[in-house]
């Protein structure tokens, strides 16, 4: 009898749990999600936001062939909160919103310069969105921006949003901007936020190139050299003072700013030849060691000390070149040292000065100068960072080419 | 004992063994010699019972159940590399599909996006939810398994291809369970195959299925709770005496007890828990030829 | 009761557990809303002031071998003070696990599970309870053993796999907020040793009561070790923890982990590992609530104890009205509530027992002494009378 009151009680108890846990299954079970893979955020005639939603067709992501590209089908509604706008969206498409592979959340420019510290903070406190979710400011409508999404070399779009902000690794003229480290800029008193920065390339761009190279470096969204299909392009990063868009940085400038945190593992410069003030060398580097930084209080502003470190190797090839022999090296070697520290030395002036934005944040080498929390919090490390002077030292070691030495 | 007849080792080892919550075996039956012959020299205790080929060997702890005889015959390390596959496939039959129903249901964000798309896609015209589904797939693959063993043996192996193939790809066509689904129920057929023990093997495929309702029922809190209530469980059971989880820790520093075997001149000491009058059987250097730096090479 | 005898790395995995249970909801964060920057610094400074702590019981449970603080305060006040005691440590322990268990399951209920009710994440816990307790101690200090070097193994794989975002800035300014905070204020920061507490009941526990000593200095010393480790996992990555309330920052600390496309948001499965490790912490403080009930009861067996134990552990969980309060009964009464009993008032019992039992020795020693002499004395009195004779 005792044994079979225990099963019948067993048997209540799992009727009961499962009845108890169905809230939840049927929440968060996968045959009732609808996977978003990007948001886009813009301002809104009709309301405070218009939110768009990226999906992608599962069906056509298993099956399709290796020549078509996966179809994306983008809903969009006005709302006057992220939440209100998930909400929404819930009840049009009848399934539940899994923002959990959300990859990309762009946000138009115009939004971004009226402030987006609420979005970001609404979007963090988020169970499902992920810290790594790349954050992207449009210099055109967002959703314009997702429409335009398509990858040129990939054939699923979740994995080119999964990779895009990895070529920042190799060419340093993006960055991977994610909504955590863009959170936690919100909080810093040491540091600001920066994004991505998004365009869409044209089919018939004017292009900015001409035969002055130094142009490919000064490249942003929207007006890169991109010609053909129209696609999103990301080049350049966009610059913030608090939760405001206060500028954008080109490649080049985007090139320092990845070198000073270290955040690059190689690169491709194109410095003045020091034979041929006309010409140009690109050169292929790579840091040997951590850019060292040291700041320093003087006279209540700080003054930043920082130097670079790299090898490299001569990528492009003329005739008559001879770098087999240590002299030529050695002005490359400086005329690429040179060039660099002038390049990054307006990189810094130009967040100092000009955006007065501290997106390397030096503000953290600087706390140790101070001893206690609130000492650093009543200095304002923020305010005072308009205030800096900058020693940029660079120091490149040039290798030798690559296939060809001598020619 | 009083009873009338006794046939087989088999109802002998259900007589003399002690209540187990978790019926797990706590007595090893083998029909190998050299098994019962290894064991009883290194202090087990081993029944026979006159008219069956299996012998008895206790007290038999969870670490027998996952070893072969071969493991001796064997260098260590490739004995440990089987050893290791062996408690991995134990693992994957125990929990592979209550993780995946777990997953899918409740913690979905753990799964590669591509992964999610091409599962999203295979479960689109499927009827049923996931726990039926795997239910059907588990409950067919044990079917599967039970006729094969009845089949004439010219027939056997035939049909259980084509059972589990044919059937597998059919019930696919018709829409009534996902792929990715049958992928997951064959892993872990295949895997209960790799455990060396039937008794322990049928414990192991009993339990998967409490698993899965709890992997239904509140995803990896269900699972991470049941695996602690089994483990305490197991624990909690002794074969003769002996805690059925003895030398399952590696912090435990008790002699002769690990999973993972040393080198055999490393095998000094018989395991502590059996209490037999000759703890060592071997001598530090037992290799009389060598200096104690190990084999010479010549 | 010789079956439900643990060993030395049973024992020590016990003082650990109830280390990691705490850091794996919310420790790290409430040491660094007392000490800011300076965190790393206070923790060696409390570790060596709870070091020495650790060597005084140690010393002072030398005379008391095989014998717990409910033994010992028998001995020093008797059947009644041992009552009072026995009740202010099950309050102790019931309480912290409760309280830790309402606030590991309003996390679990925020991620994982919304449309699910609080009473049955909780009794989910409960009822896994009250199955495993039915087993001895010693069943449940196994699988403890076997979970505690996983959980440090995922909370090390967390350390290295954030590495690119370390950064020892985060250390400066080097005093934090302030010498006051840091080295004042930061006494509090005791209050994270909870484990200490577990062993004053560890002695009748152990197989050999003589290894009692190598027990706490491994525990002690492997607390801070670990404790260094979680809280430079959210001090020298996430700058903006610093600031924020998140909840279970480990969790939060685990959500960055990336490696490549392809293992990506792994915390889930470190939630798995970390439920086992959680309800072992629940078992084993169930246990000696049990274990100490049955003591200052007299009763035979403390089976039947279980289900009211783990109902009353239940109730308690439900009583905070939301997560707020339950917040800060973990953050801010835990934390006190472990340096008054288990700290403050086991040493002063430990003390009082040590000289009470000192000055009962040499009492026994005089009087054995004058028995000895007033012998010798009548003895030669013996003589001499014989001698006139």
């Amino acid at each position: 009898m005792k044994v079979w009151i225990r099963r019948l009680f067993i048997l209540i108890v799992m009727i009961i749990f499962l009845v108890a846990f169905s809230g939840s299954y049927s929440a968060l079970s996968i045959d009732n999600l609808s996977t978003v893979v990007a948001i886009a955020i813009d301002t809104s005639d009709i309301n405070k936001l218009r939110m768009s939603f990226q999906f992608t067709n599962a069906s056509s992501v298993s099956e399709s062939g290796s020549t078509e590209q996966s179809p994306s089908i983008i809903y969009s509604i006005d709302c006057s909160s992220i939440s209100n706008g998930v909400n929404l969206m819930n009840t049009y498409i009848g399934k539940e919103l899994n923002l959990s592979h959300c990859k990309v959340i762009a946000f138009s420019e115009e939004l971004a310069m009226n402030g987006i510290s609420e979005e970001v903070y609404t979007l963090f406190n988020n169970a499902q969105i992920r810290p790594s979710t790349n954050v992207v400011i449009t210099k055109c409508t967002a959703k314009y921006y997702l429409e335009n999404s398509k990858p040129l070399a990939e054939n699923l779009l979740t994995k080119y949003y999964e990779i895009f902000a990895n070529s920042s690794k190799s060419t340093g003229y993006t960055v991977n901007a994610t909504l955590g480290e863009f959170f936690s800029s919100l909080i810093c008193d040491s540091c600001e936020g920066y994004a991505i920065l998004g365009g869409i390339s044209s089919e018939d761009s004017e292009s900015t190139t001409g035969i002055d190279s130094q142009k490919d470096s000064s490249s942003k969204a929207n007006s890169s050299s991109l010609s053909g299909k129209i696609t999103s392009e990301n080049i350049g990063m966009a610059v913030f003072k608090g939760d405001k868009l206060v500028g954008e940085l080109n490649s080049i400038e985007t090139l320092s700013f990845l070198a000073t945190r270290n955040e690059i593992s190689s690169f491709l410069v194109s410095v003045p030849d020091p034979n041929d003030s006309s010409s140009y060398i690109d050169i292929y580097l790579t840091p040997i060691i951590d850019s060292r930084i040291d700041v320093n209080i003087v006279n209540g502003s700080p003054y930043i000390e920082v130097s670079y470190s790299f090898t490299g190797r001569i990528y492009s090839m003329k005739a008559n070149s001879n770098y087999l022999d240590d002299d030529v090296l050695d002005k490359i070697s400086d005329s690429c040292s040179n060039y660099l520290e002038t390049v990054f030395s307006n990189y810094l002036y130009k967040t100092s000065k000009d955006l007065e934005s501290d997106i390397n944040g030096f503000g953290k080498n600087a706390k140790s100068k101070f001893l206690t929390t609130q000492d650093f919090e009543n200095y304002d490390w923020l305010e005072h960072y308009s205030d800096s002077f900058f020693d940029v030292s660079v120091d490149v070691s040039i290798r030798s080419s690559y296939l060809l030495t001598e020619t | 004992m009083d009873i009338d007849s006794l046939l087989s080792s088999g109802q002998l080892e259900q007589l003399i063994s002690d209540k187990s919550s978790l019926n797990v075996p706590q007595v090893l039956a083998t029909e190998r010699p050299d098994k019962a012959s290894s064991y009883l020299l290194n202090g087990r205790v081993v029944v026979l019972v006159n008219g069956s080929p299996y012998a008895l060997i206790m007290p038999a702890i969870l670490n027998d159940f996952l070893s072969s005889p071969d493991d001796m015959n064997e260098k260590s390390l490739f004995a440990n590399f089987l050893k290791f596959i062996r408690a991995f496939a134990t693992f994957l039959t125990l929990l592979l599909p209550g993780l995946y129903i777990a997953i899918t249901s409740f913690h979905q964000e753990l799964l590669p996006t591509e992964l999610l798309f091409s599962i999203l896609a295979s479960r689109e015209n499927v009827p049923f939810p996931s726990f039926v589904e795997i239910f059907l797939l588990e409950i067919s693959f044990e079917l599967i398994r039970e006729a094969g063993l009845r089949v004439p043996s010219p027939l056997g192996p035939t049909i259980g291809i084509v059972g589990a193939l044919v059937l597998g790809q059919a019930a696919v066509s018709a829409g009534v369970v996902s792929p990715i689904l049958v992928i997951v129920v064959a892993i872990t057929g295949i895997s209960s195959f790799a455990i060396p023990d039937y008794s322990f093997g049928l414990h192991v495929r009993i339990t998967r299925f409490v698993f899965i309702f709890l992997g239904y029922l509140c995803g990896f809190l269900g699972i991470a709770l049941g695996l602690f209530v089994y483990l305490s469980m197991m624990a909690g059971t002794t074969s003769f005496g002996v805690p059925y989880m003895t030398g399952v820790s590696p912090l435990e520093k008790e002699k002769g007890n690990t999973y993972f075997l040393p080198p055999i001149w490393k095998r000094e000491y018989r395991s502590t828990f059996l209490r037999s009058k000759k703890e060592k059987k071997q001598a530090d250097i037992s290799m009389k030829w060598c200096n104690g730096d190990g084999p010479k090479m010549h | 009761m010789s079956n439900s005898r643990i060993s030395v790395p049973e024992a020590v995995s016990i003082i650990l557990i109830v280390l990691v249970a705490h850091t794996l909801v919310s420790l790290p964060k409430n040491l660094l809303n007392v000490t800011g920057s300076a965190t790393l610094i206070n923790l060696l400074y409390v570790g060596i002031i709870m070091f020495f702590l650790v060597l005084l019981m140690v010393k002072l449970f030398k005379g008391f071998a095989g014998q717990d603080i409910i033994d010992i305060s028998n001995f020093l006040g008797g059947p009644v003070f041992q009552k009072i005691v026995g009740m202010i440590f099950i309050f102790y322990f019931i309480f912290s696990s409760s309280i830790l268990l309402r606030n590991f399951c309003e996390c679990l209920k925020t991620v994982y599970y919304p449309m699910t009710s609080l009473f049955f994440i909780l009794l989910t816990f409960i009822i896994a309870l009250c199955i495993s307790n039915n087993f001895n101690f010693s069943v449940t200090a196994k699988i403890n053993l076997i979970i505690l070097p996983i959980i440090f193994v995922s909370i090390l794989f967390i350390f290295f796999a954030n590495n690119q975002n370390l950064s020892f800035e985060n250390m400066t300014p080097i005093l934090g907020n302030g010498l006051f905070d840091t080295f004042v204020t930061g006494l509090g920061n005791l209050g994270a040793f909870g484990g200490i507490v577990f062993l004053y009941f560890i002695p009748p526990y152990l197989k050999e009561p003589k290894k009692f000593k190598k027990v706490a200095m491994i525990s002690i010393c492997l607390s801070i070790v670990y404790l260094i480790i979680c809280v430079a996992i959210i001090l020298l990555t996430f700058t903006f923890l610093l600031k924020v309330d998140e909840i279970m920052p480990l969790y939060s600390a685990a959500r960055y982990i990336e490696f490549g496309s392809f293992f990506q948001r792994l915390e889930s499965i470190l939630l798995l590992i970390w439920i086992i490790g959680m309800a072992c912490y629940f078992s084993i403080t169930l246990h000696i609530a049990m274990n100490i009930f049955k003591k200052i009861t007299n009763i035979r067996d403390s089976k039947p104890l279980l289900i009211p134990f783990a109902l009353l552990m239940l109730s308690i969980s439900l009583l905070p009205s939301n997560y707020s309060i339950s917040k800060y009964l973990e953050t801010d009464i835990y934390p006190r509530i472990v340096i008054w009993i288990g700290l403050v008032l086991s040493t002063l019992i430990l003390i009082l027992a040590y000289f009470k039992k000192r000055i009962k020795t040499l009492s026994h020693n005089n009087s054995q002494g004058q028995n000895i002499s007033s012998t010798i004395s009548k003895k030669k009195g013996f003589i001499g009378n014989e001698s006139m004779d």
